[in-house]
């Protein structure tokens, strides 16, 4: 974990440019969280990770597939004590399930991220 | 106070979504199947798709992606206008940045609504929306449709 750690450092994962930039504006209104990074794709997300060292992973569920299991424990190598946060369209309880089970920390709907995004970050939170 | 959304209480609010991320038009699918009182129409790639589109019954409600492809969807609304009179433009974005909102409006959108808060915010203003027209929740209000 980086030393400074007056802010939440946060890694953002998803295939699609725009959503990034959205996400990454959204989060720089607080004062707890620092985007250190984003990545377009998961091999991009393990190089952020390691060099970035952030204290939150917040992951496209498409990215995670479809070998789910075997990509969050990627990123919990490179990353082993930081919390994965997977947002997704799809929030049927099955798919939740087979995320937390596979190693993800929390699980939120893509169609709510201004709503549940920041406290799913605060949960995990390694601001002290 | 009576609403145009309320007097159409029976029959579900018909809508249009323009959008080209296909993983979006599936969630929007998905989202709208769970929603009471509404139905998709119709899930359309780009603007070029809305001309030859053919429906028994026009839209309530266009939502509109902000940017598709490379471009700025904000001339669509006119074209959808033009289509259908009556139908109500919703803005969707990712893209919150300062002015789009404003411009958004501008060019005849009913709404604009941020893609990080459809969960919360959509439903509502579709129905803010309905209300600013005594035709816009009217099921039989077929006159705005040029076919």
């Amino acid at each position: 974990m980086p030393a400074s750690s007056d802010k939440n450092h946060v890694l953002i994962v998803n295939d699609r440019q725009e959503i990034l930039d959205s996400i990454a504006r959204f989060l720089s209104a607080y004062d707890d969280v620092k985007v250190v990074g984003t990545a377009r794709g998961l091999e991009g997300a393990v190089t952020c990770a390691r060099e970035l060292q952030p204290h939150i992973v917040v992951c496209d569920y498409s990215a995670l597939k479809p070998a789910m299991l075997e990509r969050i424990a990627a990123l919990r190598e490179t990353l082993p004590r930081a919390c994965m946060i997977v947002m997704s369209y799809d929030d049927e309880s099955t798919e939740q399930q087979a995320a937390l089970e596979a190693g993800a920390s929390d699980f939120i709907s893509k169609f709510n991220l201004a709503d549940d995004l920041l406290p799913a970050i605060r949960r995990c939170s390694f601001v002290t | 106070m009576s609403t145009s959304h309320e007097e159409s209480h029976s029959s579900p609010i018909r809508v249009l979504s323009i959008d080209d991320n296909p993983v979006f038009r599936a969630a929007i699918r998905r989202f709208f199947d769970r929603q009471p009182g509404f139905v998709l129409l119709d899930t359309l790639a780009d603007g070029e798709a809305v001309a030859v589109l053919s429906v028994e019954v026009p839209p309530q409600v266009v939502l509109l992606d902000l940017h598709i492809g490379s471009h700025l969807s904000l001339d669509l609304i006119q074209v959808l206008q033009q289509k259908w009179s009556a139908c109500k433009v919703i803005v969707l974005t990712f893209d919150d940045r300062p002015g789009y909102r404003e411009a958004a409006l501008r060019a005849g959108a009913a709404g604009f609504v941020s893609k990080l808060s459809v969960a919360t915010e959509l439903i509502p203003a579709m129905i803010t929306a309905l209300q600013t027209s005594p035709s816009g929740g009217n099921r039989d209000d077929h006159a705005g449709e040029q076919r």
